[in-house]
């Protein structure tokens, strides 16, 4: 265990750091909101880096499946993702 | 031939639409919708036969959720054609292939355009067409849209498909894990099954599987064409329909429901969903319905299928491309990362935005402003000139006047938008097709919520000081109704360069000097409050929802070619010539009409005057003379006219005496004010009422939408009025 020295944690897609890669662990919301997240290709699984935040509450930039995608934070709260970070 | 032209949004689909059909288009308004699709033809130097090549809405997906979603799905599932391009952008194939994949699940009658393959060489990705289209089962072709590259090439595959019978290379086009495949199956069977007997039933009238397969409509092998068979399981492939019930598709669900077989396949499509859900009831469709516990299990369990039906997808997709495409790691960063580092700073951003917007508005009023100077002096011209060959063939005054106060006016008030729609337009689709529109809504999209709009009808509303108008065209990014439907009612409130043109005029009268200009930001102000507090209003009462949310695609940068830009430019304003010119001929005539008659009447005997003193008691209340109201009137059909108007109502001209001076000798500043107030913020021109009309889809919110205008117009004013005669 300690010999990995990997934790991982599940977070808000709002709460990740710029630049980390986290994988896609589950869709929350509106259903015609998570079928949109799907087909634009956020889908449990998928790789996402956040990119950039806009500022004063502002929506997030994010790079999923090779396309980047602009995402407002309160739409961004219903995406959870993990993270392995080293310790 | 009939080919339907698919494809994400920003993947070029339009420029290759464009390659293909150069100008041979026309526009199409899907009926009852706002939404257009352009129809072009591919000609050929070759004997063989044209190509209609429709391009249909840039989608993501087919689930019939979103508006252009809707469009494209309903015009594959439901409309004739022989065959499919469906266009991917190399650069991005993983999430592209996904929109491919549902295309070939429905049909198998698919070219694929690999577009942008310069693009993606760039950014070191190289695609394997030839492996693709192995593992697709379908004809994969390397194009570059903006060059020309592979067309020809492309328009072989597609003449080649369109008239076959294509096998799919898999039944199932995706590989579905096994334990979809145990529900999935059975269902398809049934399906087919269902398919059968219904095709067998039609027999008795008509030999209707043969009917079917030599059809020239729709891909012979999907059963019938539209309009064949008015509905049933038999029209789509079976797969299809099967994963589609298994989603919970209402609307494929009625469709499959019409025969008794087709009900067949939905119970059991209904009973592998609820037992997949653990519900062990054995269930009629009542059972479901009635009990909204059950109800919530078996939706949840549809979203659980569809959520594993993507991620097979997905999967899939992740094969082919580890199989198709190679990637070298780049070291620098693409042109795109380093514009966005700017052009999306938490700071630098926003002074970049305002320049390219100021840049944009500059562009289009003045460099505008002469053109459309031209233009009304070259009808006036016209007119003079067709009024001395009218007297010189003796015809009467009365016909004179009308041909050149009535007709060349209204031709004139027409022609006049002109020049800035078309330099407005072509900005448009310039920061639209470059990828900054987009980059745009996504900086301001916090204040706008803050004030319930959505960030996509920024540049609308700012727009709307140029002209009302095109700024209601330009709400169209929007895909929720009901943003859409909150920006256009807000819109009038803004005064656009016309009204901003007479307030300059009125503003310089009556304050002369450095008040004007704090008079003008005072009414710049006031509009901006008014906007703001209408949408919040509107937005608390008949609209309570939130803005959509927002989940746009931030496309690479690119320079759109010129072509890209003048064909959407000469379509929008086209469209707009067409659909006003006979209002605005009309209400010029109805105007000239109301001040020339009765025939050698003074003008303050003229019709119009007595309209004007019908008025004057409304007037009254806020200090406005005869004339004012009819120039608020009049300011219906044009607000350009309104100076004429006053100017010939007040006597300009007549003893050297400017307009400006006669307007300041006639009233105080106060009521100067409180008139430029209502002026400002009553009613938009006739061509906005119609525009307004065109987006809302409905007279009865375009008429609400004026109505609350007035009001708020004559009701500000009012308090305004008070208020300054309180303090003042």
């Amino acid at each position: 265990m300690r010999g990995s020295g990997q934790h991982v944690r599940t977070l808000k897609l709002t709460n990740l750091e710029a630049g980390v890669e986290a994988q896609v662990k589950g869709l929350t919301g509106h259903p015609l909101f998570r079928n949109r997240l799907i087909s634009l290709g956020i889908t449990p699984h998928s790789q996402i880096v956040l990119v950039r935040r806009m500022p004063m509450g502002g929506p997030l930039e994010v790079e999923v499946r090779g396309t980047r995608l602009a995402i407002r934070r309160k739409d961004a709260d219903q995406i959870w993702v993990s993270v392995g970070d080293s310790m | 031939m009939r080919i339907a032209l698919v494809g994400n949004p920003n993947v070029g689909k339009t420029t290759l639409f464009n390659a293909l059909t150069g100008a041979h288009q026309e526009v199409a308004n899907w009926p009852g919708t706002t939404v257009e699709y352009v129809i072009g033809k591919i000609r050929t130097s070759e004997a063989g036969e044209d190509l209609e090549l429709v391009d249909l809405p840039g989608t993501y997906a087919l689930t019939a959720y979103a508006r252009d979603e809707r469009v494209t799905r309903n015009f594959l599932l439901y409309e004739p054609y022989d065959a499919v391009i469906v266009v991917v952008n190399a650069s991005s194939l993983e999430r592209n292939l996904f929109l491919a994949l549902e295309v070939l699940e429905l049909t198998p009658h698919v070219v694929v355009a690999l577009n942008m393959v310069d693009v993606a060489r760039e950014q070191g990705i190289t695609v394997y067409a030839d492996e693709l289209s192995r593992r697709l089962g379908v004809p994969v072709v390397p194009t570059v849209a903006s060059h020309g590259t592979g067309l020809a090439e492309l328009v072989a595959w597609v003449r080649r498909i369109g008239r076959r019978r294509v096998v799919p290379l898999h039944t199932w086009v995706v590989p579905y894990p096994a334990e979809l495949r145990e529900v999935l199956e059975p269902l398809a069977a049934a399906l087919a099954e269902a398919a059968l007997a219904e095709a067998a039933r039609n027999a008795g009238t008509l030999n209707a599987a043969a009917g079917a397969a030599s059809s020239g409509g729709g891909p012979a092998d999907r059963g019938a064409p539209g309009g064949r068979t008015p509905a049933g399981a038999g029209r789509f492939r079976p797969e299809w329909v099967a994963l589609r019930l298994l989603q919970g598709d209402e609307e494929i669900t009625r469709e499959v429901r019409v025969v008794p077989q087709g009900q067949r396949a939905a119970r059991l499509a209904l009973s592998c969903c609820a037992q997949s859900a653990g519900i062990d009831v054995e269930l009629g469709d009542e059972a479901v319905a009635l009990d909204p516990a059950l109800l919530a299990k078996v939706r949840a369990q549809y979203e659980a299928f569809e959520l594993q039906i993507a991620d097979a997808k997905y999967n899939h997709i992740s094969r082919l491309v580890d199989e198709c495409v190679q990637r070298q790691p780049l070291a620098k960063q693409t042109i795109t990362e380093r514009l966005d580092a700017v052009l999306l700073h938490p700071f630098w951003g926003y002074p970049a935005m305002a320049a390219v917007f100021f840049a944009a508005f500059w562009l289009s009023f003045v460099v505008s402003a002469p053109l459309s100077d031209w233009v009304s002096n070259g009808i006036t011209w016209l007119g003079q000139w067709a009024a001395r060959g009218m007297a010189a063939l003796g015809a009467p005054a009365f016909l004179q006047s009308l041909v050149v106060d009535g007709v060349f006016a209204g031709v004139g008030a027409v022609l006049s938008f002109v020049p800035y729609m078309t330099i407005f337009f072509a900005i448009y689709q310039l920061l639209q097709d470059s990828g900054y529109m987009a980059r745009a809504s996504v900086l301001v999209d916090r204040w706008m919520q803050s004030i319930g709009l959505h960030g996509k009808g920024f540049f609308a509303l700012v727009s709307a000081y140029g002209c009302n108008v095109p700024a209601m065209a330009a709400t169209r990014v929007m895909e929720n109704h009901r943003d859409r439907l909150l920006a256009c009612l807000v819109i009038p409130f803004i005064p656009c360069n016309a009204r901003l043109g007479v307030m300059a005029v009125m503003t310089a009268a009556f304050f002369p000097g450095t008040r004007g200009a704090f008079v003008m930001m005072a009414l710049l102000l006031i509009s901006a409050g008014v906007v703001a507090g209408a949408s919040v209003l509107y937005r608390k009462t008949v609209l309570p929802t939130d803005p959509a949310p927002l989940l746009i695609e931030l496309p690479d940068y690119h320079v759109p070619s010129l072509r890209n830009l003048a064909i959407p430019t000469w379509h929008r304003v086209w469209m707009f010539v067409s659909r006003i010119w006979k209002f605005l001929l009309w209400a010029t005539l109805a105007t000239w009409a109301l001040t020339y008659f009765p025939v050698g009447a003074p003008v303050d005997q003229s019709y119009a005057a007595r309209l004007g003193h019908l008025l004057a008691p409304v007037g009254q209340l806020y200090g406005f003379d005869w004339r004012l109201m009819i120039a608020i009137v009049f300011g219906f059909v044009a607000k350009e006219t309104t100076l004429s108007t006053l100017g010939v109502l007040y006597g300009a001209g007549a003893d050297g005496a400017s307009l400006p001076h006669l307007l300041a000798q006639s009233m105080t500043p106060l009521v100067a004010f409180t008139y430029l107030v209502v002026y400002m913020l009553y009613i938009p021109c006739l061509s906005t009422v119609i525009q307004m009309h065109r987006e809302s889809g409905s007279w009865k919110w375009t008429a609400a939408g004026m109505a609350v205008n007035v009001g708020v117009a004559f009701s500000l004013g009012l308090v305004l009025e008070r208020l300054l005669w309180l303090f003042g």
